[in-house]
């Protein structure tokens, strides 16, 4: 029941307190069908109110949200026709076996991809014999994972989901989501894991005490954080300490290191006269524009 | 250079490896005073209503005489001894109740703090630390045993100030040793608890261990003291052995022997096991996964039913026996209300009839107070679902809360009416073996006449659960230990009517005794449906949370 929208996750003013605790704080995005959106932000800062709001668990306090064009309020139950999620702690009942957790969950879901289910409990490694309670918190991810992934749902919503996965499958659960971007599937998937993000997302949203602080591509985010330049002289060191945008590290022997967020262009036009030996510039990380952030 | 000194922090070596003790302590002990208390009450009331309702010595006599020779009665409650005596009744009346209560009351602690400490990993905090498993072992049944302990003090306590107060006549060491006999089977259930959590990996697997432990324990003393020459399996049985102490009127010491002997033998192998064995290992291992079958998988209904199967046969199961039972001493105890002051007082409160009639009015009522807490132990499971977090996972499913609701709510109803409908077909069986005249109509009758009270017990806990879901438990306990405890003041002697009135077992007629209150049985029906409506309108709009 899909309208028909290139749109499929928007928030308008979305705010949920709690008392006098504000989780979420007007919160305004709007996510296209397809993309693959990381949301950031550390611990309390509101991602799990937002997946909470979206998944129509908790009421806003105010502003509204739309899945597909149907509202997270009203509509939840024709939202969840075509969505998943996978919870931060995968918690399913204690004494059923793995696979009857995910024939459960197929149920309830009312369809899914029996033979890509089969695929997934091969590539997970997952032992669906034995009971939910006897599981690592890993094999527990990988439940609640599976039994997103198989029904091939046309929205993920991933709230921490390879907490306790082993890098082996934090590897294969980023296979499964490049396979979800090729089906045309969206995920909103929310991460304390910077390298996974950046991997995997075409978007970042970082919020902070329940506000949205930033958002775009990582492109865009460049200019948030300083690039770190090394440069080689073959005999002395130019002054560019009256140059916009750089913060000297060390300097001496014909080397110069600094932090650079200036124009590229005036820099090298300063430097030209000085013969190079080498020049290495490292672009920041979205762990370091994340510490940059978090940091102020 | 500077240097930069870290503060020196300094542990009470003391404080730190005694944790597993100090929490042991402070979740067994607050209970075990608030059912000493209890205890003690029923004890007290059991004492005080003998002195009202067998005022004569020839009332006394008459009681004696059906129940000392009575095999039915013997076999349930153990042999009746000098019931001519306020001590004998004290006895008959309340012991048997009671050790069952405190070894239940122990099994559900010791595996809690056992096995269950393990199990939500609490104890892998302390492990880590400098405490051993065997010395956090050893610590937690030390703790436990200090609980029982604290138990004995109360209840002796009680129970002598209260024989004071009210000239019962009952000595300070017939007090404590009839407080000793009570609290020996917690201490024995202790024992076998600390001792099935070493085997078990699972809690649930030691409690279901520890309940056949104390029914197989039951069952062979009841098959002793059956008078087909078996008395010698009261001496192979855990129950039997507290049976055989024979508190107040003529104690036994000897018997103690057996019971401290047995603790200690188990406390002391559950400690050497877990001096051997893994932190989360266990003697047995994990249970192969049962089956389930595929049908309870398909909807959230199906899977409703199939989460409260266990709670619901255990109910199905108790609710079955104790309504034979009661049907089945019906006769023979109402033989002895017949024409005795307990009559009197059943026939100002509307029981008429004769002294079986009078009686089975009385035993369906405390039916009605098991159907209340069968009940609301539904919508507890119901506010489980929700803590657990289970129902964050149901719910973004494509599954409407109201339709996950109104599945649990006719779960609710169908377990009642499947309960109810074999507790007739049961009582009405043996009613009619006994020749007691209660036509199938009159047992129907009976069982819709005991319904009102726990759909409004129910109603009550579904509106706190919709409105303040953290307040479920409160509500629904609250409602089921004030009105118990009305009842027990009520049996004590005059109360105020308007405290009578209050308590929702006061307002169920004792039918087929009186006849049935429509007026009562509406209104408390009305409230629990009114309740059940206004949680379902709330839970709809409410946040759904594991809070």
């Amino acid at each position: 029941m899909e309208k028909n929208s290139e749109i499929a996750i928007e928030c308008k003013d979305l705010s949920k307190h709690y008392g006098k605790t504000v989780a979420l704080d007007h919160l305004s995005i709007q996510i296209n069908k397809g993309q693959i959106v990381g949301y950031l932000g550390p611990n309390g800062a509101g991602k799990t109110t937002t997946i909470r709001l979206l998944l129509g668990l908790v009421k806003p306090t105010s502003g509204s949200a739309t899945i597909f064009g149907l509202d997270s309020q009203k509509d939840k139950v024709a939202i969840h026709e075509n969505l998943a999620y996978v919870p931060g702690e995968s918690n399913l009942w204690p004494d059923l076996t793995g696979a009857q957790a995910l024939d459960l969950l197929a149920n309830l879901r009312g369809h899914s991809d029996d033979s890509y289910r089969q695929e997934l409990i091969e590539r997970f490694k997952l032992d669906t014999s034995r009971k939910f309670r006897t599981y690592s918190k890993g094999n527990k991810q990988k439940v609640a994972l599976i039994g997103a992934l198989m029904t091939r749902s046309s929205l993920l919503i991933l709230d921490e989901p390879t907490a306790g996965l082993d890098p082996l499958m934090e590897v294969e659960f980023r296979g499964c989501i490049h396979e979800a971007r090729a089906n045309g599937q969206t995920v909103f998937l929310s991460s304390h894991i910077l390298s996974e993000v950046e991997a995997l997302c075409d978007q970042v949203y970082i919020l902070r005490d329940g506000k949205l602080i930033e958002s775009g591509n990582l492109g865009e985010f460049k200019h948030l954080s300083s690039s770190e330049i090394v440069i080689q002289f073959k005999d002395s060191v130019p002054d560019i300490s009256a140059i916009r945008g750089v913060a000297l590290l060390s300097s001496g022997h014909g080397h110069l290191r600094f932090k650079f967020n200036g124009d590229f262009n005036e820099l090298l036009k300063h430097i030209s006269n000085f013969p190079v030996i080498s020049f290495f510039s490292h672009e920041p990380s979205l762990e370091e524009l994340f510490v940059s952030l978090y940091g102020k | 250079m500077t240097v930069t000194l870290v503060p020196k922090i300094s542990f009470s070596p003391v404080k730190r490896t005694q944790v597993p003790f100090r929490r042991a302590i402070r979740t067994s002990v607050k209970s075990s005073l608030l059912w000493s208390v209890a205890f003690g009450i029923v004890i007290l009331s059991s004492s005080i209503s003998y002195k009202s309702f067998y005022p004569t010595a020839a009332s006394r006599k008459m009681l004696q005489s059906v129940f000392s020779t009575n095999v039915a009665t013997n076999s349930l409650f153990g042999p009746a001894y000098h019931l001519d005596q306020i001590a004998g009744f004290t006895v008959f009346k309340s012991f048997f109740t009671l050790i069952i209560i405190g070894a239940l009351w122990a099994i559900f602690l010791s595996s809690k703090a056992l096995r269950g400490e393990e199990e939500n990993l609490t104890w892998e905090h302390v492990i880590a630390g400098t405490t051993t498993l065997a010395s956090a072992t050893l610590q937690v049944i030390i703790g436990l045993t200090e609980a029982v302990v604290s138990m004995w003090v109360a209840i002796t306590f009680v129970v002598y100030l209260g024989s004071m107060q009210s000239h019962l006549g009952f000595s300070f060491l017939q007090c404590a040793f009839f407080a000793l006999a009570i609290t020996s089977t917690p201490l024995l259930f202790i024992s076998f608890g600390a001792l099935a959590s070493q085997l078990f990996a699972e809690r649930k697997t030691v409690n279901i261990a520890l309940g056949w432990l104390l029914g197989i324990s039951y069952a062979l003393r009841l098959v002793g003291d059956s008078g087909i020459g078996l008395h010698w399996l009261d001496y192979l049985s855990p129950i039997g052995w507290v049976e055989l102490l024979h508190p107040m009127i003529d104690p036994k010491p000897i018997f103690l022997l057996p019971i401290f002997l047995c603790s200690g033998l188990c406390l002391a192998a559950s400690v050497a096991m877990a001096s051997r064995r893994d932190l989360g290992q266990s003697a047995v291992g994990v249970r192969t996964p049962s089956r389930i079958s595929p049908k309870y998988l398909r909807s959230s209904l199906a899977f409703s039913f199939k989460l409260i199967s266990t709670n619901l046969f255990s109910w199905l199961i108790s609710i079955s026996v104790t309504g034979l039972i009661l049907a089945r001493v019906a006769e023979s105890v109402g033989s002895t209300i017949t024409g005795s002051s307990v009559k009197t007082v059943l026939e100002r409160i509307g029981g008429q009839g004769n002294g079986s009639n009078l009686f089975l009015g009385l035993s369906f009522v405390i039916l009605a107070m098991l159907f209340a807490f069968m009940l609301l132990g539904q919508v507890l499971a119901m506010r489980a679902e929700e803590s657990s977090g289970h129902l964050d996972t149901l719910l973004s499913k494509p599954i409407s809360r109201l339709r996950w609701f109104g599945g649990r709510i006719m779960v609710l109803i169908a377990s009642e009416f499947l309960v109810g409908l074999v507790s007739i077909l049961l009582i009405w069986i043996v009613l009619a073996t006994e020749h007691l005249g209660q036509g199938f109509t009159g047992v129907l009758l009976s069982i819709v006449n005991i319904m009102p009270p726990g759909i409004l017990v129910a109603g009550c806990a579904i509106f706190a659960f919709g409105w303040f879901p953290t307040k479920t438990s409160l509500a629904g306990y609250g409602i089921l230990a004030w009105s118990m405890m009305v009842e027990i003041i009520a049996g004590l002697g005059k109360s105020s009517q308007f405290l009578v009135d209050t308590s929702i077992f006061h307002q169920v007629s004792p039918y087929p005794a009186a006849s049935i209150n429509w007026k009562s049985a509406v209104i408390m029906t009305g409230i629990g449906v009114v309740g059940t409506l206004l949680g379902a309108y709330r839970f709809n709009k409410r946040d759904i949370g594991p809070t």
